[in-house]
């Protein structure tokens, strides 16, 4: 087990939005999580982040890192990220004045750190990140630009997989990432994405549409709704959803 | 205002020197008579200003001289101004051709008809004050063999005297000539200055001349700084100016700039970082006196605990000023429900055939810039910090690697203590 949720509630500005959330998470598996709007989706990637404007209310969620249980709720977000938790945001946020590279290398090692690994010298970084950056298929440029200053939609989205695959996290959460892509830019990033799937971490999507499952092949796919899993099977599920709505499910 | 005629009047009767003229006393006394009345300064100028910390001051002159300690650095000429008599030295003793600096003193002595300082002191009681003490200062003159040639850098040094209330006064003037084009780097050394100090700079950019003017004040917490900063800009001639104010108690700048002839430029920048319940201060005036006359200004606030700040930028432009092009900005990041800061831009323009824009804006850090540093990796501190120097980054990033190589270290240490006090 890698992701335990169980009975998870969480609110914002006092509504309620999660209500009794469950859903278990192996290394090497590929999960998506369809919905349509207002399910939670957003919310579920948030909390699991750590996002301070969400309330928890009830419910736990666990998370195993080598061997050991830790109770995610208990960790600040940069904590969680240190530990391997990675969030792709659906909507990127500028940061103006701060390097991309800068912001990589810094997180990159801050991550390190904590997990025992060697921290990379700029010039270690350097060489590191261009390879990684060949993958999504971005410009040396972007690097030496603010972070996610004045990207398109689709650049945003590509700098978000770098960053997945520069830092390789345990668990890393796709926020709508293929939202607002091109059909050329949507198969950069699931090249990326599929580049990085291993036996050791695990992927899960959170989206409205199948397309993206079509390039990023998923082992379950979970129906949220009202605040819950309601539904929960095998990559079947994403055609039928696609094919016939929600409306069917309840 | 009365504590200062005390140190006045000791002044003048304890200085002889061997003048060949003996107005300057006369003139002196002239310009007391413009202040000494004044309980402290008033008017809509000083209405922020906080002046419950210097009010009460007993301050005197120090009472001894204090010892030269060199900074030597051969990237920059360094001249080190160390007392209220003003001795003053360089490393090495020589000077590169076209630099010349005299004491203020030494150049009254051969005044003619007028005091070398003939400024207008407006609403501004402390350029009075300076040229009550006429003498205490020191004259820079670049010519235009110093093209290319290294920073001046200039060191008052307030911080060794061991003494708590003293009153200081600093005149420098500064004239470059065309195509001299220098940099003046200006340093105050006073982490450990205890009492008030009035610092002039007295500037005037000569024709197709760049002058660039990095003033970095370095006070502690018994520093209490007035800076009026004036300058004349002649045809064609450009003036840089960056202003980086630091912790001190109480801190004062007055900046003047007077474009007098077509084609004059400025462009004014400044930092100022106000970690504690420090007190700082920024009032500007830009005079548009002349057509095809451009100045921008961009002026940045980091404020943390009970710190206050205030920002006033002035901007004239005169009916003679026709085809004039004015931007001013005015930033603030606040980052406590304590601080506080007063902006005010005001644009007075009366002639028709101008472009002149104006902002300001008062923010916090932005809460989900915050969240996405800490998604990856980064601690709240490191965030807010990373976030408050990127709010000041581009600013940086505008000025020459002289300037950045100048305060960079300030900036660094400030940014520090940003991050400790949110911790």
């Amino acid at each position: 087990m890698l992701l335990n949720v169980k009975g998870l509630r969480a609110k914002v500005e006092e509504k309620e939005v999660l209500k009794g959330l469950d859903l278990t998470i192996n290394p090497g598996e590929v999960h998506a999580i369809m919905g349509p709007n207002g399910s939670g989706k957003s919310t579920l990637s948030k909390v699991i982040a750590g996002h301070p404007g969400y309330e928890v209310t009830d419910g736990v969620i666990e998370y195993e890192v080598n061997f050991k249980e830790k109770n995610l709720l208990e960790m600040e977000p940069d904590e969680r990220a240190k530990e391997g938790v990675f969030l792709a945001f659906q909507y990127p946020v500028e940061v103006p004045g701060v390097s991309n590279f800068d912001f990589l290398m810094s997180s990159y090692n801050a991550i390190a750190k904590h997990q025992g690994f060697p921290q990379k010298s700029a010039e270690d970084f350097s060489a590191f990140v261009k390879e990684k950056m060949k993958s999504v298929k971005m410009r040396e440029e972007f690097l030496h630009r603010s972070v996610n200053a004045g990207f398109s939609g689709g650049e945003k989205k590509r700098n978000e997989i770098l960053q997945m695959t520069v830092l390789n996290p345990r668990l890393a959460f796709l926020d709508e990432t293929d939202s607002g892509l091109d059909i050329d830019a949507l198969k950069i990033v699931a090249d990326g994405v599929n580049q990085f799937k291993s036996s050791e971490n695990a992927i899960v999507m959170v989206t409205h549409y199948q397309r993206l499952l079509d390039y990023i092949k998923p082992d379950f796919v979970h129906v949220l709704s009202g605040g819950k899993i309601i539904k929960s099977g095998g990559p079947d599920l994403a055609h039928k959803l696609e094919a016939e709505g929600y409306d069917w499910i309840h | 205002m009365k504590s200062i005629l005390k140190v006045w009047n000791n002044y003048i009767d304890n200085t002889t020197n061997d003048l060949h003229t003996s107005d300057w006393k006369q003139w002196s006394q002239e310009s007391v008579n413009r202040w000494s009345g004044l309980d402290f300064p008033l008017g809509e100028d000083w209405k922020y200003v906080d002046f419950k910390t210097i009010r009460d001051l007993d301050i005197h002159f120090p009472s001894k001289e204090i010892q030269n300690s060199f900074f030597e650095d051969d990237s920059q000429y360094v001249y080190q101004v160390n007392n209220f008599t003003n001795s003053m030295q360089t490393f090495d003793g020589k000077l590169p051709d076209g630099l010349k600096i005299e004491k203020e003193m030494d150049l009254l002595s051969r005044a003619e008809n007028e005091p070398l300082d003939k400024r207008e002191a407006g609403t501004n009681p402390f350029i009075s004050v300076s040229q009550s003490f006429m003498g205490l200062g020191m004259c820079v003159e670049f010519s235009s063999e110093y093209k290319k040639k290294k920073p001046l850098k200039i060191v008052l040094n307030m911080g060794d005297f061991n003494e708590d209330n003293l009153f200081l006064n600093y005149n420098i003037h500064i004239k470059s000539y065309s195509d001299s084009n220098p940099h003046v780097l200006i340093e105050i050394h006073g982490v450990k200055f205890s009492g008030l100090a009035n610092i002039n700079l007295i500037g005037s950019v000569g024709e197709n001349c760049t002058l660039s003017v990095v003033f970095k004040e370095k006070g502690g917490e018994e520093s209490h700084f007035v800076v009026n900063h004036s300058y004349f800009i002649e045809r064609n001639g450009f003036l840089n100016v960056f202003d980086l104010t630091g912790p001190s108690l109480w801190s004062r700048h007055n900046l003047d700039v007077d474009l007098e002839q077509e084609g004059a430029g400025v462009n004014l920048s400044g930092i100022y970082l106000n970690n504690n319940n420090n007190f700082i201060d920024h009032h500007t005036a830009i005079r548009h006196k002349k057509g095809h006359t451009e100045s921008m200004e961009d002026y940045r606030g980091i404020l943390n605990n009970k710190a206050k700040a205030v920002f006033n930028g002035k901007i004239i432009i005169e009916p003679k000023a026709a085809k004039s092009n004015s931007n001013q900005i005015n930033k603030n990041l606040m980052l406590s429900s304590q601080a506080e800061v007063d902006t005010k831009p005001e644009l007075q323009i009366y002639n028709d055939d101008v472009k002149a824009a104006h902002g300001a804006t008062i923010g916090q850090l932005d809460d989900d810039q915050k969240f996405y540093l800490q998604s990856r990796g980064y601690s709240e501190n490191d965030a807010n910090q990373i976030l408050a120097r990127a709010f000041v980054f581009d600013l940086l990033e505008q000025q020459t690697q002289v300037v950045q190589d100048f305060i960079n270290d300030e900036v660094s240490a400030a940014l520090n203590q940003v991050r400790g006090n949110l911790g």
